[in-house]
């Protein structure tokens, strides 16, 4: 069966070039022009994942990514045609898993598609082991092991890990990790944050420099690169 | 008046009093006792007193002692006196003269003074409401000098700005005067500007008295010489901001030491005027920046959304088509392409806008007008829209009477085209659209009118606004430029555009346009061009 993508955007244009485009790429795309359409699409025919615009009149992005998040963890991909990071971040804490700056090749769409759906599987699947190749993470037994050898963490940098690791693919906010894992009284900067990340490279990365595992969002956080993703990105 | 002949000419008050007083009794004087006489010459002495000054009482007592002296005491005709009785009066009379003059004349400059400064008070007084209604800098100043020269009877008030190193008039009482001319004057007044550091300043005499027994370099030649002129600093909580100017001519008092403090409250008066004139004009200078700046998230925001929509619809249909490995079918492949032809006139539609926009802003649009009938322009807005109007009616209807107008055809058929557009894109598919000219006096209205949503009560007028959108309902793609460059345009021909709701549904947008005049022309007055060459 094709998966199904909710493509929502008050630009006629943008619903056509991305309705073709899907297609092609045999997806099947259900449009909607406005919010109010949006949910009630996605609760007629529940997509697999929705491609969402921030900016619309009435109700707007964050609005249905709110509405939505009440009944469903399908995969949120926000299009957002402005640059600016508040936007991307408040989508992003509110439930979004994924953002795109307009304009975006077609490649890099169908890329993000392609990991939001892997992980929509796996996180049905329930496996307690994630494995990344070289990187394999025993999430019942908390034990890391790059290359086989098994790999020392502290217990904050391990619940770090956890963290990026089961929601590979995923964009982390600053302000989701801080919450997460120092407890959502913690008033940690992105400066700790930062220091913890760094750590985790040293140990995990084969270049702390170029990492490939751990991935920086400027201004908006961190994702976990998924086992296969090619990391398509411009 | 009484006064101010008596001002010019005292002596000849004492003059007339003393000359009435010995005319009438003179013919009386065997009825007379010396004394009764006396008594006449007392209450004359005391009347011009009254009226003159000191100097004016004491002349005309002592005429009045000449006039007794020669008239009155025997032997008659001459000043020698025979009575001893008579000397004794006349001693009598003179010191009783001197001493009731003093005291009336005091007693009435007391109440000149008194009334004076009164009137200076209740300036004082209205001037601080004056001040309190206006923020303008200039009409506080202009109300200060005016109320000062009212108050101390000035010849001229003005208040010097220091201007950069410069020296400026603020405000003055005699525009025909310019003080600034005078270099004496703007050195004197540079001094004071120049001297900060003196916290409390007073009142300073111009031109500044030499030392004693110095002569002046050069005698002072301004137009202020013959003047009792007084430069009184201005200074505020900060700094010495001016000078206040105050003259008055060589022939009254000098101004002493109430005028000066009283001056120096005037002053202050006009230091606190300046201090807040000045945030007043940097309250607004901000307030325009903030427009300025809100103007340029506007422009900001609609082209980063505005340009970035197109620009995502061509990306992602080329990148599609770039895909290998897919087997386009027809259909598809010629919808994406539609989609990149449609979306990059979309692009070249909003920069010509911009660029259209920053003429108007910048004021540089210059219509190159003609004579053109309104249905050529018609046919050519509607032309470049067939696209967006189609399966649409659209009804044109002109006047009976043939006209032109007098219009630049490319920026008129611009304007239409965005009513048209606008029509097209807020009023549902297939309604039909009219286009309505009607002759309204020297000008020709026409009424772009829709079956749409209408517009939001209350912002009729705003959404010609640069970059607004309309707040409720509705699609709002276009970046708010459309309308405001109608305006632009429109505006640029001397014409009007306004929007109404109609009472049935839909939107009216109206704008005005200069009709040809044809009269004039085949008369051969305003323009020598033949009608023909019209299109």
């Amino acid at each position: 069966m094709k998966p199904r993508i909710l493509v929502v955007d008050d630009e006629p244009q943008i619903l056509r070039a991305l309705n073709a485009g899907l297609r092609a790429n045999s997806y099947e795309p259900v449009l909607a022009a406005d919010g109010e359409e949006a949910l009630t699409r996605a609760a007629t025919d529940p997509p697999n994942v929705i491609v969402l615009d921030l900016q619309m009149p009435g109700t707007d992005g964050l609005e249905v990514i709110r509405q939505i998040r009440e009944w469903s963890t399908v995969p949120i991909i926000v299009l957002s045609a402005h640059a600016e990071e508040r936007d991307k971040v408040q989508a992003l804490d509110t439930g979004a898993d994924d953002y795109l700056t307009k304009p975006f090749g077609m490649e890099e769409l169908l890329a993000r598609i392609r990991v939001a759906l892997r992980r929509a599987n796996r996180a049905a699947s329930g496996d307690p082991v994630l494995d990344f190749g070289r990187l394999r993470i025993d999430l019942a037994a908390r034990v890391v092991t790059l290359d086989g050898e098994e790999v020392h963490l502290t217990p904050t940098e391990y619940e770090l890990l956890r963290e990026l690791a089961t929601n590979a693919g995923k964009v982390m906010t600053h302000q989701m990790l801080l919450t997460r894992v120092w407890g959502p009284a913690s008033e940690g900067s992105t400066n700790y944050l930062r220091v913890y990340i760094n750590q985790l490279r040293h140990k995990l990365e084969p270049d702390a420099a170029r990492p490939r595992y751990i991935l920086t969002d400027p201004g908006v956080g961190y994702r976990f690169r998924p086992a296969g993703d090619d990391g398509a990105r411009s | 008046m009484r006064d101010r002949i008596l001002a010019m000419n005292p002596y000849l008050a004492a003059l007339v009093a003393v000359g009435c007083v010995t005319g009438l009794c003179l013919p009386l004087r065997a009825y007379l006792d010396a004394v009764d006489v006396l008594v006449f010459y007392l209450i004359a002495v005391t009347a011009v007193s009254l009226l003159a000054d000191l100097k004016a009482s004491i002349a005309a007592a002592t005429g009045a002692f000449l006039a007794f002296n020669f008239f009155f005491t025997a032997p008659h005709y001459t000043f020698f006196v025979a009575n001893t009785h008579d000397i004794l009066a006349l001693v009598t009379f003179v010191g009783a003269s001197i001493l009731i003059s003093r005291l009336v004349v005091r007693a009435r400059s007391r109440t000149l003074e008194a009334l004076r400064h009164g009137r200076q008070m209740e300036t004082l007084y209205r001037l601080s409401f004056a001040l309190v209604q206006t923020d303008d800098l200039d009409a506080m100043l202009a109300s200060i000098v005016a109320g000062v020269r009212d108050a101390f009877d000035l010849s001229i008030c003005a208040i010097l700005l220091s201007d950069d190193e410069d020296v400026i008039i603020g405000a003055t009482t005699d525009a025909n005067l310019d003080l600034t001319a005078d270099g004496e004057l703007r050195r004197a007044v540079s001094r004071l500007l120049m001297d900060q550091q003196a916290r409390r300043a007073s009142a300073t005499p111009f031109p500044e008295p030499s030392p004693r027994n110095v002569q002046p370099a050069r005698e002072y030649a301004g137009p202020l010489r013959d003047q009792h002129a007084l430069l009184v600093p201005i200074t505020t909580a900060t700094e010495r901001r001016g000078v206040l100017l105050a003259a008055r001519s060589q022939a009254s008092e000098p101004f002493n030491d109430d005028d000066r403090r009283l001056l120096e409250t005037f002053a202050n008066q006009a230091a606190l005027a300046i201090e807040r004139g000045t945030l007043a004009a940097e309250r607004a200078r901000a307030e325009i920046l903030s427009r300025t700046d809100e103007l340029r998230r506007a422009l900001l925001s609609a082209v980063s959304h505005d340009l970035r929509t197109p620009l995502t619809s061509i990306k992602a249909s080329i990148t599609t088509l770039m895909q290998p490995d897919i087997d386009w079918d027809e259909a598809d492949r010629y919808e994406l392409m539609a989609a990149i032809d449609e979306e990059a006139d979309r692009l070249n539609r909003i920069v010509t806008n911009l660029l259209d926009l920053s003429r108007i802003e910048a004021g540089a649009l210059q219509p190159v007008r003609d004579w053109y009938s309104p249905e050529g322009i018609v046919r050519d807005a509607l032309e470049r829209l067939e696209r967006q109007l189609a399966g649409r009616e659209i009804v044109v209807e002109m006047p009976e009477r043939d006209v032109l107008v007098d219009v630049d055809a490319v920026m008129i058929a611009e304007v239409l085209a965005n009513l048209l557009e606008n029509a097209a894109k807020y009023s549902p598919p297939g309604t039909p659209i009219r286009i309505v000219g009607r002759i309204e006096g020297l000008m020709l209205a026409v009424s772009v009118i829709d079956r749409g949503i209408g517009l939001p009560a209350g912002e009729e007028e705003q959404i010609f606004d640069m970059f607004y959108r309309a707040r409720a309902g509705g699609r709002t793609s276009g970046a708010g430029m459309g309308l405001a460059i109608c305006r632009g345009f429109v505006e640029a021909h001397g014409g009007t555009i306004r929007a109404t709701s109609n009472p049935n549904g839909g939107a009216t947008f109206t704008f005005t346009l200069p009709l040809a005049d044809e009269h004039a022309a085949m008369a051969g007055q305003s323009t020598p061009e033949p009608v023909e060459r019209a299109l």
